[in-house]
């Protein structure tokens, strides 16, 4: 693909267009918080309420459903297996790069062919990777399924041993400039696009959802800070908790934030002390509706915690700014410090109700924090010395997380919606950095700059995340997606043609040509499987079928054995494929 | 929001509801229908051509430095406990003896000169709770615990919705629907931008100039085919409702757009292009009843005089021009402007220059219909709780009552599930 040729006016990426989705809608400019988040609104009872036993979504193929849990297997180091996958992903490679749209890695065929994604665990490790990770990639779609869905799991946790350095190369040859939002907000959905370790992506996206800081304070110190601050929540994201909470309540970006680099002993400052307990630790109530903390506890805290200020870009400890005396903190007296309140807060009963919450609302479905199903996630807190490990594998191992109380249960946020869908349609590019910010902001979500720090109301409740504004952006951007992985099209206000050339080597025809695809009805099958896990109703899949059997004019795509297929059905049947409400799903 | 049989006919839709497309052609058509529909014996019938705009001020606005004591005694007051924040006496701008407003809201000044700004002090619930999202959520939901489902105004405008089934009775600017709107059986829009508020065709469908319409007529055909029995009934319930509403709402708004020209010259700022994105629909007639714009940032822990005299100043500016707009198209008898923020801040400041969580604090009311002047009694600084916060003296449910009694023709007592009493801002509807 010719980058020159192939992106004319109408094939570009929303975000390619100088133009385009640039100005932030009005809310934007909102820096503080613009939702309430009622812990336990009625939306999230009915929402974690059963919603019946009905199979209204048996098609006629019978595809599996979501019921046979994995079998808990307690990993012991780095498995053999994931070393020699690890291996294997490790071999592809890393082509040219390019301004814009650009495919920089060769499209081989993982390590293990192209992906069975017919096979019988097909929907359960689909449904892992998207819920634990930003969805199938067609290159190593199949290294999950032959893994299997314990495997999977195994995989998932375990990332640490799978090479990830043709990520690490692209990155590099980006030459990221930290103090640009713009490429921070790149540099991190690069990173959720192409990474071989989705559950540290996904995992780092949760923390900064839930300890969160943002592009909204801080001038511009905070673009490196939050850089650094990424790389916090990314290093802790599976380890100890009160090792997270000790990192990020010393992380200069929070330190801005929420103003503890301004907090001394003589004039204390309560809103990292307040947001510290409500938000990132216990919660205003614990799962019996009891208050965790009085104001009393804000006020001792914010003294406990005073001391800290940046210097260099780091955060440091300056004794003359402690609060020199004695305060009583959630039942404990002394002369405290950060440390005590962290071991404190991190020990509390309730800490673990209010992580696993967060953490089973975002990557499964909506709870109460007093929902049995978080029990096993607690236990893991309690019994591993407080590792968010063992926790997430209580997590990702549960009956529940797997069944159809979670399949389908939950709207896409807009980082799954788009890495996933350039990720399932096998796109590569490097995006244009400049013009993510406003794509991001039209679909209702800005990595590093949260509405409030309260985070995402959609990590809570995923509905939140829609709107008919943000509705009509994911079509939008399908309508646009497709038209790149059918080979982009080129021409001008009356005439819009593609190129014959371009839709060669287009995401698309490679597929076709890696799977042998020799009939449009076996490529709707096989996106049907590959994107909605061979899940959807007959009457649904025939309006597929009827959109790829439309003539079209223009470029083709050629199919095995020679027949081809207008390439403007393929994009029809693709673009209903891709904004049927199933698609919007998780 | 799903169309009744009933609402289309009344509104003309029917005749292209196969695929729900509504062509721009119609949307003349369908104002006027709908203008003619407001005669009809519809629920609040004497508040049909009102409007009620409700402006967000995020993060708990410092109501001491946004309203101040003005006596000699309460300023006293005052200005020990803020000996860097403190305005001085001789820079407010005068409303009455006992309070004086922010020269940041000179802007609105004129507001309150001819007598079309209601200022209602000390507003607040009782047991205030210093969370910035449990006082959201109280006062967008009226449940005292913070744990409502439903917004405010979401139980008002689904009713709207049901009757009349017009797209834009209520919007929303930005991309997430604020909670003050949620209601569980209506979808309210949210515009971010509407120049790019509708759907894009294939390129090469576009160029054939037909088959754009025909693919999403061919997506909302799958969409209605999802039955109420599906296990994720709700989450496709509501997307068949976004889809259905943002598709029909896309193409009056992209012709209400070209058709519509400022009369002013808005600031640059977000806020005042939510505003004109609001306004844009009032003008051009498209049956807005409830409208809701944020302006956020109002956390002001440190360094609070700079922060909240931009944001002050933003304020101002936007909805001076917001209404000289509305003026100068002959629509701003019908509109009234409420604004509110989850929490005032404590009295005393803290060592950064800046506020920590408070309670009590002004809102104002705006409009021609509005009486001007001060309601409601000013906190007293020399009787704080514990925590050093003012006690609250108006209740908020009293604000929102006499906008919905005596300005949208609600009853208040049905919508708030109590009688909470006439701030008196507003006369009770003719």
């Amino acid at each position: 693909m010719k980058n020159n040729e192939s992106t004319g006016t109408s094939g570009r990426l929303p975000w390619e267009q100088p133009t385009a989705q640039q100005s932030a809608p009005p809310y934007a400019q909102g820096q503080e918080p613009t939702q309430p988040l009622g812990q336990t609104s009625e939306w999230q009872r009915q929402a974690a309420a059963p919603l019946g036993n009905q199979h209204y979504w048996e098609p006629p193929t019978v595809p599996p459903v979501l019921t046979a849990p994995p079998q808990p297997q307690k990993p012991k180091g780095i498995s053999r297996r994931a070393v020699l996958i690890g291996a294997g992903a490790g071999a592809v490679g890393i082509g040219a790069l390019g301004a814009g749209l650009g495919f920089f890695l060769s499209n081989r065929a993982s390590s293990s062919g192209p992906a069975n994604v017919f096979a019988s665990d097909a929907q359960q490790v689909a449904h892992l990777i998207r819920r634990a990770g930003l969805g199938p990639w067609p290159n190593d779609f199949g290294d999950y399924i032959n893994a299997g869905v314990s495997g999977t799991i195994d995989r998932l946790l375990n990332y640490s041993s799978i090479p990830n350095s043709d990520l690490d190369n692209l990155i590099n040859s980006l030459n990221y400039d930290f103090s640009r939002p713009e490429d921070l907000i790149h540099w991190f959905t690069i990173r959720m696009l192409y990474s071989k370790h989705p559950l540290e992506e996904k995992m780092t996206m949760f923390w900064h959802g839930v300890l969160v800081s943002g592009l909204d304070k801080g001038g511009k110190a905070m673009p490196p800070y939050l850089a650094q601050q990424n790389q916090v929540l990314r290093q802790n994201c599976l380890g100890r908790f009160d090792d997270l909470i000790h990192a990020i309540s010393t992380d200069p970006a929070m330190l801005v934030y929420l103003d503890g680099a301004r907090s001394t002993g003589r004039l204390p400052n309560e809103n990292y002390a307040r947001e510290l307990m409500e938000l990132f630790t216990l919660g205003v109530v614990n799962p019996q509706g009891q208050p965790n903390y009085t104001q009393d506890d804000v006020h001792q805290g914010a003294l406990a915690l005073t001391g800290w200020a940046i210097e260099g870009g780091k955060g440091v400890y300056l004794p003359h700014r402690h609060y020199n005396g004695t305060v009583t903190y959630l039942g404990h007296t002394g002369n405290l410090g950060l440390d005590d309140v962290v071991r404190i807060v991190c020990a509390h009963p309730a800490a673990p109700y209010h992580i696993a919450w967060r953490m089973w609302s975002f990557f499964a479905y909506p709870v109460n924090p007093n929902d049995s199903v978080l029990q096993p996630l607690v236990d893991a807190y309690n019994h591993n010395n407080h590792s968010i490990h063992a926790m997430v594998e209580a997590m990702l191992r549960s009956p529940d997380f797997i069944s159809d109380k979670a399949y389908r249960q939950r709207l896409k946020s807009p980082v799954e919606f788009l890495a996933g869908a350039i990720r399932n349609l096998g796109i590569q590019t490097t995006l244009q950095r400049n013009a993510l910010r406003g794509l991001y902001t039209a679909l209702g979500q800005v990595p590093f700059d949260p509405p409030n720090v309260s985070g995402w109301d959609g990590d809570k409740d995923s509905r939140a995340w829609l709107s008919t504004q943000t509705w009509m952006t994911r079509v939008n951007l399908i309508n646009t997606l497709v038209v790149v992985a059918t080979g982009g099209a080129t021409g001008g206000k009356r005439q819009a043609t593609q190129s014959a050339s371009s839709t060669t080597n287009s995401p698309v025809q490679q597929t076709i040509n890696q799977r042998g695809i020799s009939s449009a009805k076996d490529l709707t099958d096989y996106y049907v499987a590959a994107m909605l896990d061979n899940n959807i109703t007959s009457d649904r899949r025939s309006a597929l079928y009827d959109a790829i059997n439309q003539s079209g004019k223009g470029p083709t795509l050629t199919l095995a054995g020679g027949a081809t297929v207008p390439a403007v059905s393929v994009r029809q049947m693709l673009y209903l494929l891709m904004t049927m409400p199933e698609y919007h799903l998780n | 929001m799903m169309l009744s049989r009933r609402a289309m006919i009344k509104d003309g839709l029917l005749a292209v509801s196969a695929g729900m497309i509504m062509p721009p052609i119609f949307a003349r058509a369908v104002r006027a229908s709908h203008n003619a529909a407001l005669e009809g014996a519809t629920w609040a019938q004497a508040a049909q051509n009102r409007t009620l705009i409700v402006v967000q001020m995020a993060g708990g606005n410092d109501g001491l430095n946004t309203i101040v004591p003005a006596s000699d005694s309460a300023y006293g007051l005052y200005s020990s406990a803020r000996p860097t924040l403190a305005i001085p006496q001789a820079q407010l701008l005068t409303l009455d003896g006992n309070v004086g407003m922010n020269p940041a809201l000179k802007a609105l000044y004129p507001f309150w000169q001819s007598n079309k700004l209601a200022v209602v002090e000390g507003v607040g619930y009782p047991n205030p709770n210093l969370s910035h999202f449990v006082s959201m959520d109280i006062w967008q939901t009226l449940d005292l615990n913070g744990q409502g489902a439903t917004g405010w105004l979401g139980k008002y405008v689904s009713g709207l919705v049901d009757k009349d089934g017009h797209p834009f009775q209520s919007l929303a600017v930005g991309s997430a629907l604020p909670t003050a709107l949620r209601a569980l059986n209506a979808d309210v829009p949210v515009v971010g931008d509407p120049k790019t508020y509708k759907l894009a065709a294939d390129p090469a469908a576009a160029a054939a100039a037909q088959g754009a319409d025909a693919r999403i007529q061919t997506l909302l055909r799958l969409y209605n085919t999802y039955p109420q029995s599906a296990p994720y009934a709700a989450l496709l319930d509501m997307l068949n409702g976004t889809a259905q509403n943002a598709v029909n709402g896309s193409k009056i708004l992209e012709e209400t757009v070209s058709n519509y020209k400022p009369a002013v010259q808005y600031p640059t700022t977000n806020f005042a292009k939510g505003l004109q994105v609001l306004a844009e629909v009032i003008v051009q007639g498209l049956g807005l009843r409830v409208g809701y714009v944020t302006l956020g940032g109002f956390d002001t822990h440190a360094n609070q005089a700079k922060t909240q005299n931009d944001l002050l100043t933003e304020l101002a500016e936007g909805l001076s021009a917001f209404y000289g707009d509305l003026t100068a198209h002959n629509a701003a008898d019908n509109v009234v402007v409420m604004t509110w923020s989850e929490f005032g801040r404590r009295v005393e400041e803290n060592g950064n220059e800046g506020t920590d969580h408070g309670t009590a604090a002004p809102l104002f009311v705006l409009g021609n219909a509005v009486q001007g002047g001060v309601y409601g009694e000013p906190s007293d600084l020399s009787n704080l709780d514990s925590a050093g916060n003012l006690k609250f003296t108006t209740d908020f449910r009293s604000v929102y009552a006499t906008v919905l009694d005596n300005w949208l023709g609600a009853p208040s007592s049905a919508v708030l599930g109590g009688d909470f009493g006439d701030q008196k801002f507003l006369a009770p509807s003719a």
